[in-house]
């Protein structure tokens, strides 16, 4: 497929900014002593040459919390979107091949779950639970499946009266091998296209969360609680709001670009 | 048509009772009861106390006959009171709905206001400049947090600039205030707000009336007009545009849940007292009560919202009116 000169650019920067991301964060346990050490005698400190990106009201240096940010969101985003793309694929692949009653439940499960705010869901369960790393990755997952499992119903729903399905069956092959051995990997290209947008929307969840106290909780970093500590510095130290939120923007911005490219890819392999 | 509509009101009911029952399995199968984390919070609570709070939520038992119980009560629209102040939960809900649907209306209006045009301009000079810029600023805008927009709004404007105020929705001497005064006092404190509120919903609106409006000029009516020899204006405003804005209805209603999961967002950050701000303040004091009912109005608020737009778009849409009435 041909992209344009501006659209490659997009990709490639998008690439090279994850890419770097990505190595900061399975990189933090070698610097993670230095994003937690304090220094009480550089508090606030302007970006310049002892900080490179500046210090917080801690003396903690920003550009190695920052990375360690990068660890925490994006673990836990990565978490939970596999999370909801098993429990959505898992659904959405037994009502599209079971049909009938399985089916009819399935898509009454699916309509409860959309009337609710997605956002009241999930500090709903976080007022239970309790915030916390591995809570909110799951919280996260358990509440986005709805889209991934409508997707695999539909593609279930259209592959499974195909001929290869059928002599498939012929040769006797049960539920499991049809599901596991040709209707998912045939449906694995929209599969990945949604999680990797439900990726960017469980990045902005979480920090949201964070920046709200009710996500990842100090002194472990979160790109989200980095920002509300440049909440309780606004006027003081304005690298404290740039750069985190810059760090969620760009990653978001760079796996909706991703994204895209893949849609319109698999768009473009379909109509031809 | 006025039958249709109550019959698609009729089929809202096993929606309605689905929610109650997924309300009640998050508040109750989760370890440990309301008793144990009302009587957590309060140090000196003791193990009398919280077996007579067992006793007044009925967690003493079988879930099923507690499950009944709560739906009985929520048939009578009694949600119990607060575990902080001790005030009926309703009328705490009730004091912060209008600020929150009210922001969120003038919220959707400005999306209309300002996407529609937008979105028509963009069609009608596709490719251009303007087009191009507003494709690159809708998706960079998906891609931004709103919490941090508002951050660096308040920061720029309110702390430094001093022009806007950050916080609240009333200035001090508010009550003083002549009628005027008033609305310019509170037109003051929304500026912030509302624009956060109302940003995702005008790249959202801009895109789809793009794309519709595209799609509407490549049809075979829009031909047909112009072939008839009706003025340009005439084929794009009553042709094209009025069908390319009929998705729209839809897309309004299906936008109620995530203007209220944002108004949790944007009324913490601004200090709001609406809904939003009242769910994350009870989340933080684990104020069981007022999370359930939460909870449940706001998935009630989304179903009203989708049933307005079924009516809106049956309003709009002929064909779909006739369907209605048919069936």
């Amino acid at each position: 497929m041909k992209l344009s000169k501006e659209n490659r650019i997009g990709r490639n920067l998008a690439l090279a900014w994850l890419l770097l991301v990505g190595a900061a964060a399975i990189l933090w346990p070698l610097y993670s002593a230095k994003g937690q050490a304090m220094h009480f005698d550089r508090v606030l400190h302007a970006p310049g040459s002892s900080f490179l990106l500046g210090s917080d009201a801690l003396g903690r240096d920003l550009l190695a919390r920052l990375g360690g940010g990068a660890a925490v969101s994006l673990s836990v985003s990565v978490v939970a979107v596999l999370i909801s793309v098993l429990v959505g694929s898992w659904l959405g692949a037994w009502a599209g091949l079971k049909g009938g009653l399985w089916d009819r439940a399935l898509s009454m499960l699916i309509d409860i779950f959309l009337c609710f705010p997605v956002f009241f869901l999930i500090l709903a369960v976080i007022a239970i639970v309790g915030p916390g790393l591995f809570n909110v990755a799951v919280v996260i997952g358990l509440t986005s499946w709805m889209g991934t499992a409508r997707l695999v119903r539909a593609e279930v729903m259209s592959l499974k009266s195909r001929e290869f399905v059928l002599a498939s069956r012929v040769l006797g092959a049960g539920d499991g091998w049809i599901l596991g051995r040709h209707l998912l990997p045939n449906a694995l290209g929209p599969i990945a296209v949604n999680s990797v947008l439900g990726l960017s929307h469980a990045i902005l969840i979480e920090t949201g969360l964070s920046f709200l106290g009710l996500g990842v909780q100090p002194p472990t970093p979160s790109w989200g609680n980095l920002l509300s500590d440049g909440k309780s510095t606004l006027g003081l130290a304005w690298w404290m709001t740039l750069f985190p939120g810059l760090a969620i923007f760009f990653t978001v911005l760079s796996v909706n670009t991703l994204g895209e490219r893949m849609m319109s890819g698999l768009k473009g392999r379909r109509t031809t | 048509m006025i039958k249709a509509l109550f019959r698609r009101l009729a089929s809202l009911v096993p929606l309605l009772l689905g929610i109650t029952f997924i309300c009640f399995l998050i508040v109750h199968l989760a370890p440990g009861s309301a008793a144990d984390l009302k009587a957590g919070l309060n140090p000196r609570a003791s193990l009398e106390a919280r077996a007579r709070l067992t006793q007044l939520y009925g967690l003493d038992k079988p879930l099923a006959q507690q499950y009944v119980d709560w739906l009985g009560r929520l048939a009578k629209w009694d949600f119990g009171t607060s575990f902080v102040d001790g005030q009926k939960v309703w009328d705490k809900i009730l004091s912060a709905m209008p600020i929150t649907i009210g922001i969120n209306v003038l919220a959707l209006a400005a999306a209309l206001l300002l996407g529609i045009p937008a979105g028509v301009y963009g069609a009608l000079h596709r490719g251009k400049t303007f087009d191009r810029w507003m494709t690159g600023f809708s998706f960079a805008a998906f891609s931004l947090p709103s919490f941090w927009v508002a951050l660096i709004l308040m920061s720029f404007l309110g702390v430094w600039l001093r022009l806007l105020p950050v916080s609240g929705l009333h200035s001090v001497f508010y009550e003083e205030f002549g009628a005027f005064h008033k609305i310019a006092d509170l037109a003051w404190h929304l500026a912030l707000p509302l624009f956060v509120a109302s940003l995702p919903g005008i790249t959202m609106v801009s895109r789809f009336v793009r794309d519709s409006m595209i799609d509407a000029l490549s049809q075979n009516y829009v031909r047909t007009a112009r072939a008839k020899g009706l003025t340009e204006r005439a084929v794009l405003y009553d042709h094209a545009l009025k069908n390319a804005l009929l998705p729209v209805v839809t897309l309004l209603g299906l936008s109620v849940p995530g203007l209220l999961g944002g108004s949790v967002i944007f009324e913490t950050i601004f200090s709001i007292p609406g809904m939003g701000r009242l769910f994350f303040n009870s989340v933080f004091s684990r104020d069981y009560p007022v999370i359930l009912a939460m909870l449940f109005i706001g998935a009630v608020l989304t179903l009203i919202g989708n049933w307005l737009a079924d009516i809106g778009y049956a309003v709009v849409d002929p064909r779909i009116r006739q369907g209605m009435v048919k069936r």
